[in-house]
């Protein structure tokens, strides 16, 4: 019967979870998270995420490994642009017309269909696009180590290629 | 496209933070490649 993990085993596990699972994983997830950001952070910074995550995609199914580990960096780099956009942007400010209406109590400012972000909203948001940022990086990295053992394996074995 | 400081900001944050990440995450990593390499010789 096949044992649990514990802390131990699963850290080992996920430091060495390096299957294209993980990266179509990362690449689907970013497609989809891309668009919550529309509003908050330029448009062509949201087109890059998309077109990086797509990359990934594209990568894992045909390219080398040296080109997914690039496509990795790209789509770390852009989440982590979305991330500092999304930090940087003012969220109280009203991104549609403000109307001035005359009241019992003066002049009071209003928008209408505008409802503004709630903390939990705002924290649910920025720790997808660090979850994406860190997750990439993870990602990477991983590659990087795996391109590292194989050139260490191709040593010992004295130049032989190995499948 | 009309790029200000509000756009250059944070393009500006982000690619040295996610640069310094990378490079110590890179720098690790071939630090231990290279340490594998001289326990094997």
């Amino acid at each position: 019967m096949a044992q649990a993990l514990g802390i131990s085993g699963t850290y080992q596990a996920i430091r060495g979870a390096n299957g294209p699972a993980q990266h179509i994983a990362v690449s689907l997830v970013g497609l989809t998270y891309c668009g919550m950001f529309a509003g908050m952070v330029p448009d062509a910074i949201i087109g890059a995420w998309a077109g990086s995550s797509l990359l990934v995609l594209l990568a894992t199914v045909w390219f080398k490994k040296i080109w997914l580990k690039r496509a990795l960096l790209l789509d770390f780099v852009l989440s982590f642009t979305v991330l500092t956009f999304y930090f940087l942007h003012d969220h109280s400010a009203p991104s549609g017309p403000v109307y001035h209406v005359m009241t019992a109590h003066g002049m009071e400012a209003g928008s209408r269909g505008q409802s503004s972000m709630s903390m939990l909203d705002m924290f649910s948001h920025g720790l997808a696009c660090a979850m994406m940022a860190l997750w990439s990086l993870y990602l990477a990295n991983l590659v990087q180590r795996q391109l590292l053992e194989a050139q260490r394996f191709e040593v010992a074995f004295e130049g032989e290629v190995l499948k | 496209m009309n790029m200000d400081m509000d756009m250059l900001t944070p393009i500006l944050i982000a690619l040295i933070g996610a640069g310094g990440l990378w490079q110590l995450l890179s720098l690790k990593a071939k630090q231990g490649h290279e340490a594998l390499m001289r326990d094997r010789s």
